[in-house]
């Protein structure tokens, strides 16, 4: 369920009606969105969310006429371009017909769709593949017939507050895209709404950034011929960045003449900092050996830039969001390569064997999350979050992806060790 | 000990006839419940999303040392357990059972079992909590032959937690099953009462400096501080039954555990106002002091205490705000007269709830303040903001468990009485300092609310309407 609710509420103009008992919302809220870097409120409001709250009486008798009453009076006290009820444990369990309520609602012509997203049916991944497919399911509907527009692209696979840095990231990518002539969607986020999904179809490629955006895209393709360029991770840095740019000017077209520009305008901005890094570099001693920890696609980039770019040595990359079998050889070839200090690749979702590694390892900095804090205190070593739950942090937009992320990244890097002590 | 024969602690509307739904004058509230000796229950037909009993009891228990916990439920349920760990000093071990479909068919027993003995054998905690999530209870999973089961072969006290989720519309329902939990799995049946000279401090939901500045004014007083159950330990709860008074702390919540402590352990217990406030302070520390036969010793203490007060200085011509409070009731209650006190006037008010502890209150608005109704309701924000365009109130109340943005995106600078100690005379210092300072610089909220972005969260015929549009009378 909060899988789908981080993606309705990224959305101008969609408001979510929950169908549960109450509180799953509120947990969302003071947890998913308060601790992945204080994510406030936009359209569909902090602590304001439509749910249906059954009680005992409910269950026992079937909620479907509180839900019919419930979407009846949301759409009468608020607008949206979108009602998206999304069902709980409670109701999914007892059986409630939450598709009839919604069809009703639909035949008398307000805008409603249903996201069966109970707890027991998977975790946030899941409900954010589940939130998407179905606003596209909606789109496809329509069946109209698509007029491509070459330079529009859709970005998939981020999702909100599961990547901590996700409004940055978005607007990075998009600036990023808009400089060598595309116009990239967004989906999420700042100024997103129902307008920029209904013109999903009209993409001529879709990017993917992580194997959790793979099922919408492939969707897409299957339905429209969509194609699709999965990198898998938020590319770090120049060299990443540069290949970013190649791969996605390969599949649209774009003239090698503007991405050259592009790229060698910013390799050459980075070149420069990094000559002015040069000596504290080495008064300062940045060379690490380090762990990183958290989901593949947010932490690869940053792994790939440190060490192939910066020197670093990476004991251990911990991926914890379970990729399933098929997907886990990619990831091992995305792993940045060196013979010298070879990288233990790790994939758990348990807390306790996340410790263990890294107190066997003993790596002189965590790039992770605040789980990571109690172990990062023990060995005295400095954690920069990176991933999710991030305690005690307002991210406002910083991102450290692309070229200018990466030099952020560098400077919070470098100052981990001077604020240590 | 009939009470804790159950598994878990009545709900609040069966034990206090709580409401969570009303906005209306108070005379009517006071005529259902002459005739019915009870209010009136209330449903919404359009609700908003509000905390269950589950995340206010993980919320006390997340405060226990010697503890570790187990959501049993579903993967996203733990995430209520994560919110509360960035302020928990202990680094309490916790754990998840990450029930799926087809623990939700086949049952769930094995994987609590094995949580239980994983989490032990990692940390041998003395108390492992089981706090259950509504899957486990609608699917009436049997958690009882599991904790038995176990019960003989580990040294440790297991804990389950009946917190089903949808038994009560009163989120806080989930307070009383801790103490209710702990007291009922902790005690034997011939537990030795070896009477003490401390008191047990009925601690619920209050925040750390808080309970700190309380226990200093008892402290004070001379008296020896036990605390249960929020803040609690092992070692205190062991001592529970030894007590040789429980004390409540704030009304609405300490009057279970002490009722309770006091039909299984005799331990008297002393009911008083939540110490918020000048006039509060006051009597609260008198009533304990009677009870505890140290009037002088309160004497002295009111004294020197008081003079802190000199240092309120009553500016005759600054900002009188309207005020508006968003509260659970005792602090509600006491911060409408603490800001009484302090000469400013309230043009509004919304509890979370409202039971038959605060009859008197009740009286007293339609008495004093008939004109401004009784407000119930745990969220409900929609609410919030029809009362406020209406009424527009210059300053806004609450507490970290509001939602601020309505107050906000209204342009009402806001007060978060969590920020700062309330308790006590220094409360009263702090609040009127924390008064002046919003009061101060507002360039926040009103840049917010002047921007011309924003387009109305409601439609303006919600916000014509009366308040208690959806709330209907509970058909039975």
């Amino acid at each position: 369920m909060q899988g789908a609710l981080k993606v309705v509420n990224a959305i101008d103009g969609l408001l979510p009606i929950i169908h549960s008992s109450a509180g799953c919302s509120i947990h969302s809220k003071l947890s998913n969105s308060t601790l992945t870097g204080n994510n406030g409120a936009h359209f569909s409001g902090w602590l304001e969310t439509p749910s249906t709250s059954v009680i005992e009486k409910e269950i026992v008798f079937g909620g479907s006429s509180r839900l019919r009453e419930q979407i009846k009076n949301t759409i009468k006290i608020q607008s949206a371009d979108l009602y998206v009820v999304i069902s709980g444990c409670a109701p999914e369990i007892v059986g409630d017909d939450v598709s009839a309520m919604v069809k009703e609602a639909q035949e008398q012509d307000f805008p409603v769709i249903n996201v069966s997203a109970p707890g027991f049916k998977g975790n946030v991944f899941k409900g954010y593949q589940l939130a998407v497919k179905s606003l596209i399911e909606r789109i496809l509907a329509h069946e109209l017939t698509y007029k491509t527009e070459e330079n529009r692209v859709n970005l998939l696979g981020i999702i909100p507050e599961q990547d901590i840095f996700w409004e940055g990231n978005l607007e990075s990518l998009k600036a990023l895209l808009t400089c060598i002539g595309l116009n990239a969607n967004t989906l999420l986020g700042y100024n997103q709404n129902e307008e920029n999904w209904n013109v999903v179809p009209l993409a001529g490629l879709n990017i993917v950034f992580s194997i959790w955006g793979l099922e919408a895209a492939q969707q897409l393709e299957k339905k429209i011929g969509t194609p699709y360029l999965y990198i898998g991770y938020l590319p770090t840095g120049a060299t990443d960045t540069s290949a970013f740019l190649d791969a996605v000017g390969a599949k649209t077209g774009i003239s090698t003449e503007v991405i050259e520009k592009v790229k060698s305008d910013n390799e050459k901005y980075q070149y420069y900092q990094f000559q002015k890094l040069a000596q504290c570099y080495h008064t300062l001693d940045l060379q690490k050996e380090i762990i990183l920890v958290g989901e593949s696609h947010n932490i690869l980039g940053i792994a790939r830039f440190l060490q192939n770019s910066f020197g670093q040595l990476i004991k251990a990359v911990i991926v914890t969001d379970n990729p399933a079998e098929e997907y886990r050889d990619q990831i091992k070839d995305l792993l940045p390569v060196n013979d010298f200090y070879p990288i233990q690749l790790i994939f758990t979702v348990d807390g306790k064997e996340i410790d263990e590694y890294i107190y066997d390892l003993k790596p002189e900095l965590i790039l992770g999350s605040s789980l990571e804090q109690p172990i990062a205190h023990e060995l005295s070593v400095p954690l920069i979050k990176v991933s999710a739950p991030a305690f005690d942090k307002v991210i406002v937009d910083s991102s450290y992806t692309g070229y200018k992320g990466a030099l952020a990244l560098l400077q919070e890097f470098s100052n981990a060790f001077q604020s240590a002590f | 000990m009939s009470i804790l024969r159950q598994k878990a602690s009545p709900i609040r509307e069966k034990r206090l006839f709580a409401i969570g739904a009303y906005y209306g004058k108070a005379e009517i509230l006071l005529s259902e419940y002459e005739e019915n000796e009870q209010f009136t229950q209330r449903v919404r037909t359009f609700s908003q999303d509000s905390q269950s009993d589950i995340l206010t009891a993980l919320n006390v228990i997340s405060t226990i040392k010697d503890a570790a916990v187990i959501v049993h439920g579903a993967a996203g349920c733990g995430v209520g357990r994560l919110s509360l760990v960035p302020n928990d000093e202990n680094n309490t071990k916790w754990a998840v059972t990450n029930l799926n479909e087809r623990d939700s068919i086949m049952g769930s027993g094995s994987k609590l079992q094995e949580a239980i003995l994983q989490i032990y054998k990692l940390h041998e905690p003395k108390l492992i909590f089981i706090v259950l999530a509504p899957i486990v209870s609608i699917n009436n999973d049997d958690i009882e032959s599991v904790v038995e089961e176990l019960k003989g072969e580990l040294e440790t006290t297991i804990i389950p937690v009946y917190s089903v989720g949808f038994r009560s519309k009163i989120g806080s329902t989930g307070l009383d099953l801790v103490s209710h939990s702990i007291l009922k799995r902790f005690f034997k049946i011939n537990t030795e009462v070896v009477p003490s000279d401390y008191v047990n401090l009925l601690t619920v939901a209050e925040k750390k400096s808080d309970v700190t500045e309380a226990t200093r004014l008892l402290n004070e007083l001379g008296l020896k501080i036990n605390l249960f159950p929020r803040y609690t330990s092992y070692e205190n709860i062991k001592q529970v039954s030894n007590a040789s008074f429980s004390i409540s702390v704030n009304p609405d919540d300490s009057i279970y555990p002490g009722e309770v402590l006091k039909e299984r352990f005799d331990i008297p217990y002393i009911q008083s106002v939540i110490p918020i406030g000048i006039d509060n302070t006051s009597q609260w520390i008198t009533d304990i002091a009677i009870a505890t036969d140290r009037k002088k010793k309160a004497h002295e203490l009111l004294t020197l205490e008081k003079e802190k007060l000199f240092t309120l200085v009553r500016k005759k011509d600054n900002i009188k705000p309207k005020i508006f409070i968003s509260l659970t009731p005792a602090y509600g209650i006491a911060v409408i007269k603490l800001v009484e006190e302090l000469g400013y006037e309230i043009v509004g008010y919304k509890f979370s709830f409202l039971d038959n502890q605060h009859l008197s209150f009740v009286k007293q608005i339609k008495d004093e303040k008939p004109d401004i109704p009784v407000f119930v309701g745990n969220g409900q924000y929609f609410e919030e903001e029809n009362v406020i365009r209406k009424i527009k109130p210059e300053l806004y109340i609450g507490s970290n468990n509001s939602d601020f943005t309505v107050a906000v995106r209204n342009g009402i600078p806001v007060i978060n009485i969590d920020n700062f100690s309330i308790f006590g005379f220094n409360g009263v210092i702090n609040f009127a300092n924390k008064i002046t300072k919003t009061l101060a610089n507002t360039s926040f909220v009103k840049s917010l609310a002047s921007s011309e972005a924003e387009s109305d969260t409601y439609k303006t015929e919600w916000l014509r309407k009366s308040t208690n549009w959806f709330i209907k009378q509970e058909v039975k």
